[in-house]
């Protein structure tokens, strides 16, 4: 429990120089929209993803987690 | 049913006693809102009237059209509201900026409650809620005897304990007028 | 407003509502809903149709995606998909002045031919893959989720199984998001007519290598989502990929020339024994004009074989009605050749090169895409899209050895590549 509070006491010190970014959990239609969404076509990014490493060097970096309507 | 209803509160609510979690609420409120002080009583809602709950427990519940998890609340709060009756009355205050959204939300997930807008998030603002969905059991006085964030099944006993438990309190016994 | 956002997953717990309702006597009107059936299930389909020029590459890809959502923030997934591939792929020799003949991978005396000046093309390559991934997802305490699932793909040579866990923490209110994935691939591959020797010469007999090698992959991957206003969204991700073992691919081959870019021999390509990759991420969504949305991206990509590659990538998703949109997108990409890459050899640097290789894949290039995709919600709610996509690389030549690049000049060492691939998807809740 301790060590989350210090992890959030840090954070929010970090991100009180650049609270206007932040926003409250019920504005957050828009981001809750699917085309919002980091990866709102995962089979298309997939294919695409399938077809660049059998043609390129270069592969990795796309992520996961974050934005949407942070529901629950 | 709809009944446009405005609250005005008595007093500040005041926020179940856990040391922790308020210092962790404050913290994070620090950081992401703008200009709240710690200790600097928050706005109350311009012309809000709560006579029409004197001397009721109510169950006031946060939602917006994109919000998954509060479609499923929908029936479960219809269950409530049909199950507590006249002792316990639930208001849905939506957040949408979009009305249309609310209503399409409502005509797919009818509200056998009280539904109140509040597109500019006042009353989300007051009550300072930190997820979506939400909720706050107020007594007659208009304190906060209860507060949750989120909704899932699996916890529904749990919310439901807390109805019961608000309607136990002492203070509804003398129905005082806020 | 999205009709696939909050779409009801809760038709089971409205029936169930009913069910309770009807249970304690209360009388009340029956909420109007579309239907009562259950909506746990989301599937998502797709199709892929890919075409290189020239004869090359053609692959159909059916795929599926199930989703289950077992409430509670709990979540099963569950996705299948079989990739089949025909046509030439470069076997990596360079062209020359005369016809040359190749002894295909499997041996015993079949051998196919290539004409002057042409880019020595590997006809014999038809193959099936079939992969399948199952995932669970389910929130711990402390606002974070945890997923963990598993992989697997086969082909007729190549066989791989892996497993993968991400973790996700949500702090202040959900705007900051913190990741961490790790994922752990073995693969093993079984040549057709055997493994080569590395840097041996090609000769229509059995390969001596071994019947089987294999290779295993170790990934990580820490990222940062930030909410940027209401309307705003930024990810940063790096990724580590540590991968050791046999990297070779054991039906290419180098040419070694003389003087006049005449083949003398080929011999197999050798890789290192292992490859470390990074790549750095950094994705930005913004909703605009009350209505689109823009997707900007850039990966910069490094690993211990020497290539280095940018990726850039621009998206513009048109809501030109509530239900309907367009969406044109650009991606450019420039890699670096990998150090041990090689057009061709010269006769005797097979003997001293430590490794060697003319996979276009590690050679250099830009590459463009260009692709337009259209969504469509039908009226009851499921999702249609198209999607077409022009690729096109423009290689250069590279590694070219200097006793022979006079000679080599006349043949075009680094050809083009172009493709186009179409997606049909179909996605809905059931």
């Amino acid at each position: 429990m301790s060590l989350r509070l210090l992890t959030i006491v840090l954070f929010a010190l970090g991100t009180s120089a650049c609270s206007g970014m932040n926003v409250k959990p019920w504005q957050r239609g828009t981001l809750a929209r699917a085309d919002m969404q980091l990866d709102p076509n995962p089979l298309q990014t997939r294919f695409e993803e399938h077809i660049y490493f059998s043609k390129e060097a270069a592969s990795g970096g796309r992520g996961f987690g974050g934005g949407g309507c942070g529901c629950n | 049913m709809m009944l446009k209803t405005l609250l005005r509160l008595s007093a500040p609510a005041r926020r179940p006693s856990r040391p922790g979690l308020a210092l962790l609420s404050l913290l994070v409120l620090a950081g992401a809102s703008n200009g709240y002080g710690a200790d600097a009583p928050p706005p109350v809602p311009q012309g809000a009237s709560l006579a029409a709950y004197a001397g009721k427990i109510v169950y006031v519940d946060f939602w917006a059209s994109w919000c998954g998890p509060c479609a499923q609340s929908f029936p479960w709060l219809n269950r409530m509201q049909a199950r507590y009756g006249d002792r316990l009355r639930i208001v849905a205050v939506n957040l949408d900026t979009d009305a249309g959204a609310a209503r399409e939300f409502l005509g797919r997930h009818p509200a056998r409650f009280d539904v109140l807008y509040d597109p500019a998030g006042q009353l989300a603002e007051h009550y300072r809620i930190g997820g979506m969905p939400s909720a706050v059991i107020l007594d007659a006085g208009g304190h906060v005897l209860h507060q949750h964030t989120g909704f899932r099944d699996a916890d529904t006993g749990d919310y439901e304990a807390a109805i019961r438990s608000a309607l136990d309190h002492p203070s509804t016994a003398n129905g005082a007028a806020p | 407003m999205q009709l696939t956002d909050a779409d009801p997953k809760d038709r089971r717990r409205l029936s169930l509502a009913l069910a309770t309702v009807g249970l304690l006597g209360v009388a009340g009107a029956v909420p109007a809903a579309a239907d009562d059936a259950p909506r746990d299930w989301t599937f998502d389909t797709g199709l892929l149709f890919y075409k290189e020029n020239g004869g090359r590459v053609q692959v159909i890809e059916p795929a599926v995606d199930a989703t289950l959502d077992l409430g509670n923030d709990r979540t099963l997934s569950a996705g299948f998909v079989v990739d089949s591939l025909s046509g030439a792929t470069p076997n990596g020799a360079a062209p020359a002045a005369t016809p040359q003949t190749f002894t295909q991978p499997s041996g015993r005396g079949k051998t196919y031919t290539t004409a002057p000046g042409a880019t020595p093309l590997d006809h014999t390559f038809e193959d099936t893959r079939f992969a399948g991934d199952l995932g669970y997802l389910f929130p711990l305490t402390g606002g974070s989720k945890l997923g963990v699932g598993l992989s697997g793909s086969k082909e007729y040579d190549f066989t791989s199984v892996g497993a993968n866990a991400h973790y996700a923490l949500d702090l202040n209110q959900k705007n900051t998001t913190l990741t961490a994935g790790a994922a752990f691939e073995y693969d093993q591959v079984d040549p057709v007519g055997n493994a080569p020797v590395p840097l041996s010469v090609m000769v229509d007999a059995e390969k001596t290598g071994g019947s089987q090698k294999s290779k295993n992959v170790k990934d990580l991957l820490l990222g940062l989502t930030q909410v940027l206003g209401p309307k705003g969204l930024l990810q940063l991700n790096y990724s580590l990929s540590l991968s050791n073992g046999y990297e070779n691919d054991p039906y290419k081959i180098l040419s070694v020339v003389d003087a006049n870019a005449v083949p003398q021999y080929y011999v197999y390509e050798k890789r290192p024994g292992s490859r470390t990759k990074n790549a750095l991420f950094a994705e930005y969504k913004r909703f605009v004009f009350g209505r689109d949305v823009v997707d900007l991206s850039y990966r910069y990509f490094t690993d211990s074989w020497g290539v280095r590659a940018h990726t850039a990538s621009l998206a513009y998703r048109w809501n030109f009605t509530e239900r309907k949109s367009l969406e044109p997108s650009l991606r450019f990409y420039s890699q670096r050749q990998a150090d041990f890459f090689h057009s061709a050899l010269y006769t005797g640097q097979d003997a001293t090169v430590d490794y060697a290789s003319a996979d276009p894949r590690l050679g250099a290039f830009n590459a463009w895409t260009g692709g337009l995709g259209y969504r469509q919600i039908l009226v009851n709610g499921h999702e249609l899209s198209v999607h077409v996509e022009y690729y096109k690389q423009f290689s250069r030549a590279a590694g070219v050895p200097q006793q022979a690049a006079a000679a080599l000049s006349q043949f075009n060492l680094a050809p083009d590549l172009a493709a186009v691939n179409i997606t049909l998807g179909y996605r809905f809740n059931w």
